[in-house]
């Protein structure tokens, strides 16, 4: 689950952001207790708003060599 | 120029006229009886720093150069190594860590220049924030006014020049975390060309964007003091006024109307011809972001697995969800550097040097999680950094100013050059300080002393 949903990391609605974060932390084991996970989520939303702008940008950058190829 | 300069400290001490010992036995004083308004000291190494001063005169007085530094008590950001102590790096965590076995080597050159070392200051835990309000050394004060900031991360370097308990620092600055306390607490913070100071020794937060860098109340003492730190100090020398822009768009968004009155003056004092836009710095803004969670996450990975309950509460969390990013973030985040750095050569290419605010607001009150700029609600922590962070991203060297203010709570303008460029830097400062535009402020305790 973890990488099917990694490649889309930027665009996930909440509650599938939220299963994202509960996934990648056992896959690393790293445990997120309860009383942080609120804030843990808010903070990974806020990272995955700077993620969209960023690759966003980074697409414009690779446009024009994919126009080239078309 | 003050008794109390790093400039005239060593002229004094190796002419002479004043000893070592006394000056470090007066500064060792005045922290005891300051400090505690202020928490800018997290450790005094008070019979190390005396002995240190004794040898530096009986060598004097043998006829041995003492060393450009001769007899300035300095002090460093508690994630510089210090032979003999744990770096704190401001957590908990390494309070059990083994202490080091040498010095940091910015440490070891200031201390072969005949720098005396004082202590070790206060900071965000692992240099991860901007207000250096830490859950486990306490809150670091602004000493223009008790009831704000000082800023951070290298909030204890910033406080203890501006309360003039030292006149140098040791700091680092991976996204602001010089240039903003400097601002807020009204010295002057340089932030020099990625690399140009080493950081061995220096306990990493974002290897990538992790810079060394210097407080001081005076330009002429923050160039001595980098003139001795410098792997290579720049031998180029600015030969005429500079060509200055403004930076707008981004840098000015959000400021508030007396940051941008402090950056119309410094603007108006170097002639500044231009304003001038900084293509998708709001972009580097956000790849900085996610750099800084990729890097810090996976550095503290282990330790987050085991006690992320004795973290800053403030600073776990955040590095909880950068250990949770994918990797592709950080390999983004690294890829748009250099698509930032051509934009910005661009601009060097008409001008010296740019311009900008170091931050939104002037210092926000203790605890503040929400600031008002012109009416409206931003968040602190979020905010503060929005100027620094685009030009440490691509490890411009830049110089932050205290704007000659009396009387009002300090404002720090960015003077920005291009990389390699610390002269334009340190010559455009030492005009506008000529001029009476930038000045280091004066603590409302020290106002009636000589």
């Amino acid at each position: 689950m973890t990488t099917e949903v990694e490649t889309r990391f930027g665009v996930l609605d909440p509650p599938v952001l939220e299963a994202y974060m509960h996934q990648k932390a056992a896959d690393l084991q790293l445990p997120v207790p309860a009383a942080f996970a609120a804030s843990v989520l808010e903070t990974l939303d806020a990272l995955q708003e700077h993620t969209a702008i960023l690759e966003a940008r980074l697409a414009r950058e690779d446009a024009p060599a994919h126009d080239a190829a078309s | 120029m003050s008794p109390n300069d790093a400039t005239v400290i060593a002229a004094d001490v190796k002419a002479g006229r004043r000893r070592a010992q006394d000056l470090i036995r007066q500064t060792l004083e005045g922290i005891r009886q300051r400090d505690g308004a202020f928490n800018a000291f997290t450790a005094v190494f008070a019979e190390e720093a005396v002995a240190q001063a004794k040898n530096l005169d009986a060598r004097i007085a043998r006829g041995d150069a003492p060393g450009a530094l001769a007899g300035v008590p300095f002090a460093v950001k508690n994630l510089f190594d210090v032979r003999g102590v744990a770096t704190l790096a401001g957590s908990k965590i390494r309070r059990t860590a083994p202490p080091a076995a040498c010095d940091a080597l910015l440490v070891a050159r200031l201390k072969a220049a005949g720098g005396v070392l004082v202590g070790a200051l206060n900071m965000d835990e692992f240099a991860y924030g901007f207000v250096t309000e830490n859950a486990h050394y306490g809150t670091t004060r602004n000493p223009h006014d008790l009831s704000r900031i000082a800023g951070g991360s290298s909030g204890g370097s910033a406080a203890a020049v501006a309360a003039n308990l030292v006149p140098l620092t040791l700091g680092s600055d991976t996204n602001g975390s010089i240039r903003v306390p400097a601002g807020l607490c009204g010295v002057f913070g340089l932030k020099p060309t990625a690399g140009a100071l080493p950081v061995e020794g220096m306990f990493p937060f974002v290897r990538s964007l992790d810079h060394a860098g210097l407080f001081a109340r005076t330009t002429a003492d923050l160039q001595l003091a980098y003139g001795a730190l410098a792997d290579a100090p720049t031998t180029a020398r600015a030969t005429r006024a500079p060509r200055a822009a403004v930076l707008q768009g981004w840098f000015t968004q959000g400021a508030s109307q007396e940051v941008l009155g402090a950056l119309d003056q410094v603007a108006r004092a170097l002639e500044a011809d231009g304003e001038v836009d900084l293509e998708d710095a709001h972009i580097a803004r956000s790849a900085a972001f996610c750099l800084s969670a990729c890097e810090g996450g996976r550095l503290h990975l282990a330790d987050l697995r085991v006690r992320a309950a004795d973290f800053d509460p403030a600073v776990r969390d955040r590095l909880l969800a950068g250990a949770l990013l994918p990797d592709r973030v950080m390999e983004q985040a690294l890829r748009f550097q250099p698509i930032f750095r051509e934009a910005a050569t661009r601009l060097f290419e008409r001008y010296d040097l740019l311009l900008a605010p170091v931050a939104p607001c002037v210092a926000p009150r203790l605890g503040e999680d929400v600031m008002l700029i012109e009416g409206r609600e931003v968040s602190v922590r979020k905010n503060l950094g929005a100027y620094t962070q685009p030009l440490s991203y691509i490890g411009l060297p830049v110089l932050s100013v205290p704007v000659n203010r009396p009387g009002l709570l300090p404002v720090g303008v960015q003077l920005v050059a291009a990389a390699g460029r610390e002269d334009r830097l340190f010559d455009a400062a030492a005009r506008l300080e000529a001029l009476g535009v930038v000045a280091a402020h004066v603590p409302k305790d020290r106002h009636d002393q000589p």
